[in-house]
């Protein structure tokens, strides 16, 4: 009986042992206000869900996914295809930014597609914006001009921006547009990740999943004088685990999870 | 005067096996229910009582949402009360089991920083049941409606969403008779 109230007491101590959150760790909607999450009320990448993160004081930043039309212009879409999510078909790289501005998310709040623009970037004037950039046409099976991809994002002027990064899991991508950006590699293997840092000095850091990076990695890459920034971030369990390791940006999907835990 | 014998029987048999019990003595006064709820945000675990009236139900539960609560290490509690019309009951079509349309509202609060107050209404069916006359029922609602939650953003605006909540209660219900 002693031995169980024992486990009992130690239990009540476990459950009320309070997470501390390193104060480097900065929180970052994934999506804005997370990706398939039901708690994120409006459509990922959208206008709306996106100022809805803004608004709660503990989120830094969002990060948004980046797409180039027709027509040269960027826009914020998560899926390869336009059919899974909005009101019309194929890739947004085969479409005119004319067509584009009418499309809609298929959801209860019809959220308007949103391209990225001044007004967008206004936004972020004393917050972190992180735009993952899609480089793969996959109704066509190529890579998008990367040409004409850089030259979007220096129309945006953003170049000399320190609150703007961009994201890339491309090589050739990342050489390119470290000249000009502020630019995180991507990578699901942390071993790789870690030698492309040490050989791209002018690459910002490293983007990569929750579940594939350790704590010590973490401190490597930070020794590096490099940054690091994990995403794929749920459940409460898994959020605790990532402040755990205190990487410099968490981009969560469950952003009130996050900012519940990090709250003091 | 077989066939007279098989007549008395068969009508026996109708008349009797058939007949049912009165539903007053059947379906508890009140229940009190341990149970948890599937919502758009969270899954709330709390505590219902049920108050049964003659032709109306009506409940009042308070929960925490356990991922935020016990997960995320902040408290997150919602109340909540609800209306049901035990129409089954009402028809006497079952003397064990209740069932009916439901109209509830859910208010709830989080700290995340931010102050956020979120409210609901929810619109669906109720049902409880049990082995007649046990004290152990089982209890089940299910609701859809709208969702709102609000909170002072930065700049202390006001900041206000919306959406389409869903609720799918499953509990325990101890019964009072």
């Amino acid at each position: 009986m002693p031995f169980v109230k024992l486990v009992l007491v130690a239990l009540i101590f476990c459950a009320c042992n309070k997470l501390v959150v390193d104060e480097r760790t900065k929180i970052v909607g994934h999506a804005a206000m997370g990706l398939n999450s039901s708690t994120s009320i409006y459509a990922d990448n959208s206008y709306e869900a996106i100022q809805l993160a803004l608004s709660f004081s503990g989120c830094s930043g969002v990060e948004l996914d980046l797409q180039l039309d027709k027509q040269g212009q960027l826009w914020c879409y998560h899926d390869e295809l336009l059919d899974t999510k909005s009101t019309i078909t194929g890739c947004i790289n085969d479409h005119a930014t004319a067509a584009l501005n009418e499309v809609h998310y298929e959801t209860i709040h019809r959220e308007k597609l949103v391209r990225v623009n001044q007004n967008l970037l206004n936004l972020f004037s004393a917050k972190l914006l992180f735009l993952d950039i899609r480089h793969m046409n996959t109704c066509k099976n190529e890579f998008v001009n990367t040409i004409q991809l850089r030259d979007a994002l220096l129309d945006l002027g953003i170049e000399d921006k320190t609150n703007i990064f961009l994201i890339t899991n491309n090589l050739e991508l990342l050489d390119l547009l470290s000249l000009n950006f502020n630019v995180f590699y991507a990578s699901d293997n942390c071993e790789y990740g870690i030698e492309v840092l040490a050989q791209a000095p002018e690459c910002k850091g490293l983007i990569i999943r929750n579940a594939v990076i350790s704590s010590a990695q973490v401190k490597e890459i930070q020794a590096m004088n490099k940054e690091v920034a994990i995403f794929e971030v749920r459940s409460p369990k898994g959020t605790k685990s990532a402040f755990e390791k205190a990487p410099d940006y968490l981009l969560t999907d469950e952003l009130r999870t996050a900012l519940a835990l990090a709250n003091d | 005067m077989l066939r007279f014998l098989f007549l008395l029987f068969s009508l026996h048999h109708c008349f009797f096996t058939f007949t049912q019990v009165s539903r007053v003595d059947v379906l508890p006064k009140s229940l009190l229910l341990l149970g948890a709820s599937y919502q758009r945000m969270d899954i709330f675990s709390g505590l219902t009582f049920q108050r049964n009236f003659s032709c109306f139900d009506v409940g009042v539960s308070f929960s925490l949402g356990t991922r935020t609560s016990f997960g995320g290490q902040q408290f997150y509690p919602q109340w909540g009360t609800y209306v049901a019309l035990p129409i089954g009951k009402l028809l006497g079509k079952s003397s064990t089991f209740s069932i009916g349309p439901m109209a509830g509202f859910n208010a709830a609060f989080l700290k995340v920083g931010n102050k956020l107050y979120q409210y609901d209404f929810m619109f669906g069916y109720s049902f409880y049941g049990g082995k007649n006359k046990s004290r152990l029922q089982f209890f089940h609602q299910v609701g859809l409606g709208p969702f709102a939650e609000y909170f002072r953003g930065l700049a202390n605006s006001q900041v206000q969403s919306y959406a389409l909540a869903y609720h799918i209660k499953i509990a325990l219900a101890y019964a009072f008779r």
